[in-house]
C-alpha cells in the first residue's frame, strides 16, 4: 500500500496487486460456478440471518413473542451468532465489490447497489460503537434505528444484486 | 444530539473509506499484468468457461438473452477479452481473468466470424 502510494497509481495497477483477481477467482470458482454466483449466494445467506436478526432483535426489545417464542437470553446468543455469521458471509462479497469491481454506475440498478454498499460497513460499525459504549447513554432508538438502517441496507444490496441474478441470469451456483 | 456525535462520525468515515477503496478498485483486472495474450487462448476450454459463466446472459447458444448476442457479432479474441477485463455496460469486469479469460476469448472470436 505504502509502495504503492509512493510509486502512483500506475505501479498500483500494475503489479502482482492484479493477479489477487485471479486467485481470488480460482479460490471461489472450486465451489461456485462463477464469481457472481458466489456473491449471490453468499449474500442471500447474509440476508436470512439479517431476518433472524430483526426477529431476535424485536423479541429482546420485548416484540413479537408469539411470533419469536424464546427466551431473552436464547434470543440474545442467536442474534448475536447470527449478525457473527453474516458480517463473516458480507467479507468475500465485500472483497470483490470494493477492491476488484470498484463504485460503478452504469445503470440505475448498480447506481443504487454501489450507494448501498458503501454505507453497509458504516452503519454496522456505527451501531457496534452504539452497543460497546452502552454508558455513554445514547438515545433509547439509536439502537433499533441503525439496526432496522442495517437490515434496510442489506436488502437493498440483497435486491439489487442477488435477485436480479437469480432472476435474470440463472438459480443455480 | 452531542452523544450521537462518536457513531455519525464513525458512520461517516467508514462509508467514505468504503466509497474511496471503491472508486480505487487495487485488484481491478483492468491492469495489464491480470491479462492473458488473447492469442493465447484454447475455444475448447472457452466452451467450458462461457457455458458456465457467460451464458446465464449471452445465452446457452450467444444469440443473446440480457446481455446481448454474440453470434455473429464481429468481434475479435483480443476485442473479447478486453470487455472481459474491463467490463462493458451492467456487466461487470473480471468475471474471468488470466488464461480462463484467454480461453473464453477465444471461443467467442469462433462465435463472432
Amino acid at each position: 500500500m505504502l509502495v504503492a502510494r509512493r510509486a502512483g497509481p500506475v505501479y498500483a495497477r500494475t503489479v502482482p496487486l492484479a493477479d489477487v483477481n485471479s486467485a481470488y477467482t480460482d479460490l471461489v470458482e472450486t465451489v461456485f460456478s462463477s464469481t457472481i454466483a458466489a456473491k449471490a449466494w453468499l449474500a442471500t445467506g447474509a440476508v436470512v440471518l439479517a431476518i433472524a436478526q430483526v426477529l431476535t432483535a424485536s423479541r429482546m426489545w420485548g416484540r413479537l413473542r408469539r411470533v419469536v417464542p424464546l427466551r431473552f437470553e436464547t434470543a440474545k446468543r442467536v442474534h448475536r451468532w447470527s449478525g457473527r455469521v453474516a458480517v463473516l458471509l458480507t467479507l468475500p462479497v465485500f472483497f470483490h465489490c470494493v477492491t476488484i469491481l470498484g463504485f460503478r454506475t452504469p445503470d440505475l440498478r448498480v447506481t443504487v447497489h454501489a450507494i448501498a454498499g458503501s454505507f453497509v460497513y458504516g452503519v454496522l460499525a456505527a451501531k457496534l460503537l452504539v452497543i460497546r459504549r452502552k454508558s455513554r447513554n445514547f438515545p433509547p432508538w439509536t439502537l433499533p434505528i441503525l439496526g432496522g438502517s442495517l437490515a434496510a441496507v442489506l436488502a437493498t444490496l440483497w435486491l439489487t444484486s442477488a435477485l436480479w441474478y437469480f432472476t435474470n441470469v440463472r438459480f443455480g451456483f | 444530539m452531542r452523544r450521537l456525535r462518536a457513531p455519525v462520525a464513525l458512520l461517516v468515515v467508514v462509508t467514505l473509506a468504503t466509497f474511496g477503496l471503491a472508486k480505487w478498485h487495487p485488484f481491478s483486472p483492468s491492469a495489464p499484468a491480470a491479462t492473458s495474450p488473447a492469442g493465447s487462448g484454447d475455444p475448447t476450454r472457452g466452451a467450458r468457461v462461457f457455458a458456465s459463466t457467460c451464458a446465464g446472459c449471452h445465452g446457452a447458444d450467444a444469440q443473446g438473452k440480457v446481455g446481448p448476442a454474440l453470434r455473429g457479432s464481429g468481434l475479435t479474441a483480443e476485442e473479447v477479452a478486453a470487455v472481459v477485463a474491463s467490463g462493458r455496460g451492467v456487466m461487470p469486469a473480471g468475471l474471468v481473468s488470466g488464461q480462463q479469460a484467454a480461453d473464453v476469448a477465444a471461443y467467442v472470436a469462433t462465435l463472432s466470424q
